[in-house]
């Protein structure tokens, strides 16, 4: 079998990735093994098939339309930064933050292609939630050790913190 | 500068230093965060001026995060080509980050446990790598530096997408969570194929060289979570954690198995190694790792005494072919790289 980068030398080593219950395979030879920075398992090897991301993408786009850039997605342009669905279609990178909000509809549905989700869960804009049941909760200590010493006042204050902080999302 | 990188080359990361929970078995654990800077275009549609904007922003923020107090900056028009695969080979940078021509730079501590490109595919790709199986740590010391730096800088966040990124595949949490693993007996036994088609839930990924009828590269393995839009950071991270614990499991267990009904086969290999790599004159990186992988076993099933994990993580680094320029202080051919790594790695394990 002849190497899949180089096209030219014998395949002597198979590269394997298996995401869930995908696998895919590349045999490649022993120079291209090494210029590809493979024989350094330190590496991040993440990028070695290429755009993975292309691979998902051209997947939805067949399964949206027949052809794979159209005049249509020529025309849909981010108005901050001028990239278009076609040309994201190319590339697989957006240009800027506003894109998300550009193609919003096609985001979503590619986004659940990729993580099998779409929205957003993890830490918010500011502190870590984790930590900010912490902070919550060693309030709530300090509340409890001002109400037995009386100190209604400072107990008060303590008591709008954690409701705000609480609100927060 | 050049001092700089001159003084590093006789150094190593702490994350090499095989200490650290499970270490026979797992080299390393990293975490990565990637961030953007609202209202600025992804490093691949910005302009220069904004490229020198962001980086002189970050790095003035990131300069006052705790961590990097005393780190050193690299700018990469500042570096040769072989500074370059040097830092690519020590796991600071990313081979495309080499190969950009935009204005970028990357900060590194001395330790070499935390690192930031800027201006990489995002404007910031935050890294931390320990040795062993601890991404909890690493996890624990990221989440500090993203919170510093998050509240001098306006990050790119949307409330659907959270946190946006250059590439779809990024976007959300920005994280990923990966282990090195080296599993030579599962590979030996062929028990790996099974395990592969069983075990790996959605949205995680294994990577590796194996597979029926071809050489098999050093037995060396990455797991990481794919997904990172859709799940809490610590969701991320608990997905991942009990694959790794299984795999840990499986090998150590394939281990046991060898040594009581195979002994000599094992030993075989571990010893033919040790002969090979001590007679040989001219050694490819990827024979030298396969070598290099059986010795390393040898050291986890206490067959070779005189060696140990610290040692074999470091050659990986320092037997790679910038490296091994850097230590001859010129450019070399692949042939005399090949034959210089004989005789340094002949050199290191007191071979000759």
């Amino acid at each position: 079998m002849l190497c899949e980068k180089c096209h030219q030398r014998e395949a002597v080593v198979k590269f394997t990735q298996v995401i869930g219950t995908e696998k895919k395979t590349l045999n490649i030879c022993d120079v291209c093994a090494e210029k590809q920075g493979l024989s350094n398992p330190m590496v991040d090897i993440s990028k070695v098939f290429g755009k993975i991301i292309i691979a998902i993408l051209s997947e939805y786009l067949a399964s949206q339309t027949s052809q794979t850039v159209s005049e249509k997605d020529k025309k849909e342009v981010c108005k901050e930064c001028g990239l278009s669905w076609a040309d994201f279609k190319l590339t697989g990178r957006l240009g800027c933050p506003a894109c998300y909000n550009t193609f919003v509809e096609h985001m979503k549905m590619l986004l659940r292609r990729i993580h099998g989700n779409n929205r957003h869960i993890g830490k918010p804009l500011g502190k870590h939630p984790k930590e900010k049941e912490e902070t919550i909760r060693s309030l709530r200590k300090k509340l409890q050790k001002y109400i037995c010493e009386e100190n209604y006042e400072g107990a008060a204050e303590l008591r709008d913190r954690i409701r705000k902080l609480e609100q927060k999302k | 500068m050049h001092s700089v990188i001159e003084q590093m080359k006789f150094q190593f990361a702490d994350w090499l230093s095989g200490k650290g929970k499970d270490s026979d078995i797992i080299i390393s654990s990293r975490v990565r965060l990637a961030r953007n800077l609202q209202n600025i275009p992804f490093v691949n549609r910005a302009s220069e001026d904004q490229h020198n904007a962001v980086l002189s922003t970050v790095l003035s923020t990131a300069q006052k995060v705790a961590v990097f107090k005393n780190a050193k900056y690299f700018n990469m028009f500042a570096l040769d080509e072989l500074d370059k695969i040097f830092f690519v080979e020590r796991r600071l940078i990313s081979s495309e980050f080499a190969e950009m021509q935009s204005p970028r730079g990357f900060l590194v501590t001395d330790s070499e446990e935390t690192s930031m490109m800027i201006n990489e595919e995002d404007h910031i790709r935050i890294q931390v790598i320990c040795s062993g199986f601890s991404l909890d740590k690493a996890w624990y010391s990221i989440r500090l530096i993203d919170e510093e730096m998050s509240k001098n800088l306006n990050y790119a966040f949307s409330d659907q997408f959270g946190y946006l990124t250059a590439c779809p595949t990024n976007v959300g949490t920005g994280v990923r969570f990966s282990v090195f693993i080296h599993l030579p007996v599962l590979t030996f036994t062929k028990k790996i194929e099974g395990i592969f088609s069983e075990m790996i839930p959605a949205g995680i990924a294994v990577r590796g060289f194996y597979g029926e009828g071809s050489k098999v590269i050093g037995n060396f393995f990455q797991i990481s979570n794919q997904y990172t839009l859709g799940w809490t950071e610590q969701g991320i991270l608990d997905r991942v954690t009990p694959l790794i614990k299984r795999f840990i499991i499986q090998e150590r267990k394939a281990r046991e198995d060898i040594m009581n009904d195979q002994r000599i086969v094992i030993e075989d290999k571990i010893y033919r190694a040790l002969g090979l790599i001590s007679k040989a004159r001219i050694l490819s990186s990827i024979e030298f790792l396969d070598l290099l992988s059986a010795l390393r076993l040898g050291v986890d099933l206490s067959l070779l005494k005189d060696y140990d994990t610290k040692l074999f993580n470091e050659l990986i680094v320092l037997a790679q072919p910038a490296h091994i320029q850097k230590l001859e202080g010129k450019t070399l051919t692949e042939m005399e790289r090949d034959i210089l790594r004989a005789s340094l790695v002949r050199k290191k394990l007191h071979l000759n």
